[in-house]
């Protein structure tokens, strides 16, 4: 019913995308300097608006039907044994993308009527805008890791286009070569990833690679085998592809994901890709496709859980665990570049990047693990929570960048120091802007609050130290937001832009509103959305309720968004024990394939064994399918005494689909209701923290930005300089890499120039030498035997010609002898 | 009479032929000695027919047929000579030299 809208979901702003590009072509058919009318914006809106009506509609009958996925396939390409198909895939995952991506879109379409308003070039940026929005719905929508990539790259062609939009200014130029530069090497890597998968396994299907469901006639591995032996899964299939190779796929994938959703060390174009209008920054470089990344490591879970560990530094990294590491050291590095950054859009990028950070940690974090006794567990909180986290940052992000576009509307400034007090000025824009806030840095009850603490739950199952980075940059997060709230919105006017130019706002750019004095409120067009994300920042993190909160409150069951969106690994691959190596690696500390703090080594991994009661009775139906010998050696000793709270939760959906059984099987995993407010105590601790300590800093504007009117200590001032200049990242990388590819090309040049040129001139000298002595051969060898071939016949015929003397009795006279010759020899020979 | 004595007479009818034609220089001998030559032929002919087989007269015969041809050739011969020398007022052979190169 729902599967014939489906296709119509990305096609209707690709529409809009056409639409803008032969109605642009046509107006200037039409004469010259004839444009697009303004107008035409709201087609592009309209559109997306059905768009966005369509995705809800399918993405809730998905959500709220019986869990099943849609999945449907058309072939396109058969090289050898390599099938590729396009077609569609909607499960939870896609769903809950479906719902983000269009919401951001619809709301910041809708913004850009207002932000965009009187820009002369409107109608090109709702093409791309549409374009861009197009490629992001049919990134989620994809079924092959194939078409996943055209529309990853579509993206970054709108990413870039968006970037660039004022391309007359040569910082947004540099900006956008930057970004498309920058993510380009992660690409590079994402497609070497599709290749070696494609080389291994012969598809790109998800049906094949994530879901396990593909038809096994039709797919083949390269080497004729039959793909899918055991398991019923194609990457478990035994001797397929090797989990190492496996790991190697996810890296390279990752690789990608790194790039789009700027993550150390790729992430020094998100900063800069704020030259764009500020819409864009909200849609593509907050909301959707910088959580592109997180959504393709998520969508290639199986290919992450399913790698061997990969030795790297005398440490066997689960290819997971690098996804966490990454995480990590972008959360806590980005989060201390925020700490003194001026640029109102500079702070929320540098945000943006944290907060991906944090969904990597919690990606990082879940999956499977081996513990100590060789069995392998789900950590299940990790998946869940990341894409929740995704879901819950798209709206308070995309809200707080829509609120400084705002700003910047109504000051004409970005920098944060040019502003102060506009609470007095914009006070909608300010509740909106403080709610965001407080959604981003996890005030308890709105959305940051849930997302970051399943966060930090998955962060505390998996690796302690993890778990304190997540928590410290919980509060360092709280710090510069709280920074960016208290010297913007408190306090007094500080008179706008100091000086032109310098610290260039996007829109004064284009609107002049640059010498204005008092700042203004923005239209009603701008304010919606605003309200909406508002409305969405608060109410979207109720989907994730911790359980024991939920029945705590007597609500029938919480976390709904894990129902939706979980990861349920095939069950022969839980019920592979790892082997020996595998065990040995656990041994070493850190990241790698390590048991959670609750693997005692007395579970043993058998029911009769446990010592929870609370075990048994999810054991019981989960009997029904397989035996499950992980689940118990899971069972953290301290859940043991509080547990039986979890058995009468699994048994309320125990029905259900086997994806969802894989679900409850973990339920007796679940932390007690102490534990989560334990949790949330911490994170909130953090948080007030933070916020506290900024707030106290940056008190009646006492603290400006260090003018050097006095000394600092040495430690000071590496702090503060370090974090002043993005920890030299981008200087770090002109000076080796940029430069060293320049050096390089001028090496390549030299050597072009010194050694290929004199080879190809040596050769076309030698060539010339060779042909001059051939031409003496020819003239003197060649053209002597001819010449002398034809002397030879002259003289010959010379000779010869005297014979005939015109006299016939000359000629009688031989002819008679000839008679006489003939004679004799007859003669002769009788 | 024996047939030996007829080609003795051939033989050495057929030798003064050939000397003329390679020793004279008039051509109107020369076709003389042609005819010497021929007549030489057309003896031997008679010769062998009659001592061959005597009833058949299948060498006379020829020796008719060679007449009329010789007597042909006689004329063609003589035309030539006449035109040659209608051209070059002489008919010494040596002095012909416009067959050659």
């Amino acid at each position: 019913m729902v599967e014939p809208l489906i296709p119509l979901i990305p096609l209707l702003p690709f529409l809009g995308f056409l639409f803008y590009v032969a109605g642009g072509a046509f107006s200037s058919w039409l004469g010259k300097g004839v444009r697009l009318p303004d107008s035409s914006a709201y087609v592009g809106v309209a559109l997306m608006g059905v768009s966005w009506l369509l995705s809800l509609f399918v993405a809730g009958t998905v959500l709220l039907g019986p869990g099943e996925t849609i999945y449907r396939a058309y072939p396109w390409l058969v090289i050898g044994g390599v099938n590729i198909s396009v077609g569609y895939m909607v499960d939870g995952l896609t769903a809950v993308m479906l719902i983000v991506v269009s919401t951001v879109a619809f709301a910041v379409q809708v913004y850009s009527l207002g932000y965009m308003h009187g820009d002369e070039k409107k109608p090109r940026f709702f093409s791309h805008l549409s374009l861009f929005t197009a490629a992001m719905l049919a990134l989620v929508l994809s079924n092959t890791l194939l078409e996943l990539f055209i529309s990853w790259e579509i993206m970054g062609l709108a990413s870039y286009l968006l970037i660039g939009y004022w391309f007359e200014k040569p910082s947004a130029m540099r900006a956008a070569k930057k970004a498309f530069i920058v993510t380009r090497v992660g690409d590079t890597f994402f497609f070497l990833g599709i290749l070696l998968l494609v080389m291994h396994t012969g598809t790109t299907d998800f049906a094949d690679v994530v879901l396990g469901t593909g038809d096994p006639s039709t797919r083949m591995a390269l080497d004729g085998s039959d793909a899918r032996i055991t398991g019923g899964h194609l990457l478990f299939a035994k001797g397929l592809v090797g989990t190492l190779t496996l790991s190697f796929i996810a890296l390279l994938i990752f690789g990608g994901a790194v790039g789009k959703s700027a993550q150390f060390p790729l992430h020094v174009w998100l900063p800069d890709a704020m030259e764009g209008p500020t819409p864009v920054s909200a849609l593509i470089h907050a909301a959707t496709m910088v959580a592109a990344g997180v959504y393709l490591v998520a969508r290639m879970y199986p290919v992450f859980d399913m790698g061997a560990p990969v030795p790297l530094l005398g440490i066997a990294f689960r290819p997971l665990g690098l996804v966490a590491l990454i995480g990590t050291i972008t959360a806590l590095m980005a989060s201390y570049i925020a700490f003194t950054q001026n640029d109102i859009k500079r702070i929320l990028a540098f945000s943006t990047c944290s907060q991906l950070g944090y969904m990597f940690i919690a990606l990082g974090c879940g999956g499977t693990v081996v513990s100590e006794d060789g069995t392998r567990h789900l950590l299940h909180v990790g998946f869940s929570a990341a894409l929740f986290h995704l879901t819950t940052h798209a709206f308070f992000k995309a809200l707080l960048f829509l609120g400084s576009g705002s700003v910047i509307h109504g000051t004409g400034t970005q920098d944060i120091w040019e502003m102060g007090g506009l609470r007095k000025y914009l006070p909608a824009t300010t509740l909106t802007f403080l709610i965001g806030t407080l959604a981003l840095i996890g005030f308890p009850g709105l959305a940051g609050f849930w997302s970051k603490d399943q966060i930090l739950e998955a962060a505390k199952e998996y690796n302690g130290l993890i778990f304190l980075a997540a928590l410290f940059g919980a509060g360092m997060t709280a710090f510069y937001m709280t920074r960016l709230y208290r010297v913007a919105f408190c306090g007094q006017w500080s008179g706008g832009p100091q000086h032109d130019g310098g610290h260039g706002s996007d829109h004064g750019h284009d609107h002049g509103h640059g010498h204005e004095h008092v700042p203004h409120e923005s239209p009603r067009s701008m304010l919606l959305p605003l309200y909406a994300l508002t409305a969405l920042a608060i109410v979207a993190g109720f989907l994730g309720l911790p359980p024991a909160i939920a029945r705590a409150i007597g609500l029938p069951e919480g976390n709904v968004f894990a129902q939706w969106v979980h990861y349920s690994p095939p069950q022969a691959w839980l019920e592979t024990n790892a082997s020996g190596e595998h065990a040995r690696r656990l041994a070493l500390p850190g990241l790698m394939a390590q048991a959670p703090h609750g693997a005692v080594p007395d579970h043993g991994g058998s029911a009769a064994n446990a010592p929870s009661p609370a075990a048994e009775p999810a054991h019981d139906h989960a009997a029904a399918t397989a035996t499950h010998p992980a689940e118990h050696g899971s069972v953290p000793a301290s859940n043991a005494p509080s547990a039986p709270i979890a058995p009468d939760h699994g048994h309320d959906h125990a029905a259900a689909t086997a994806a969802h059984a894989a679900e409850h099987d973990s339920e007796p995993h679940e932390p007690t209701l102490w534990q989560v407010l334990e949790l949330m105590f911490l994170g909130t601790l953090a948080m007030a923290i933070g916020a506290t300590l900024a707030y106290r800093a940056y008190e009646g504007r006492r603290f400006n930005w260090y003018d050097g009117t006095y000394a600092l200590t040495p430690l000071e001032s590496a702090l503060y300089y370090s974090s002043r200049n993005k920890l030299y990242f981008d200087e770090i990388y002109s000076a080796t890499l940029v430069r060293g590819l320049f050096l390089a090309s001028k090496i390549a040049r030299w050597l072009d120039q010194w050694l290929i040129d004199l080879i190809v001139r040596g050769t076309g000298f030698l060539t010339v030498q060779i042909a001059a002595l051939y031409r003496l051969f020819d003239s003197y060898v060649v053209d002597g035997l001819v010449n002398f071939s034809g002397w030879i016949c002259g003289r010959a015929g010379d000779g010869l010609r005297r014979l005939q003397t015109g006299q016939v009795p000359t000629y009688v006279m031989v002819v008679f002898l000839g008679v006489l010759a003939v004679i004799a020899a007859l003669v002769q020979g009788r | 009479m024996h047939l030996t004595h007829f080609l003795i007479v051939s033989a050495a009818l057929f030798c003064a032929g050939v000397y003329g034609v390679l020793t004279r220089r008039n051509a109107v001998a020369i076709l003389m000695c042609i005819e010497l030559m021929l007549n030489a032929a057309n003896l031997n002919l008679i010769a062998f027919a009659h001592f061959g087989d005597p009833d058949l007269i299948l060498g006379q015969a020829f020796t008719i047929f060679v007449l009329t041809v010789a007597a042909a050739e006689a004329a063609v011969g003589l035309a030539i000579v006449l035109s040659v020398y209608r051209n070059s007022k002489h008919i010494n052979v040596d002095d012909l030299h416009i067959l050659k190169w």
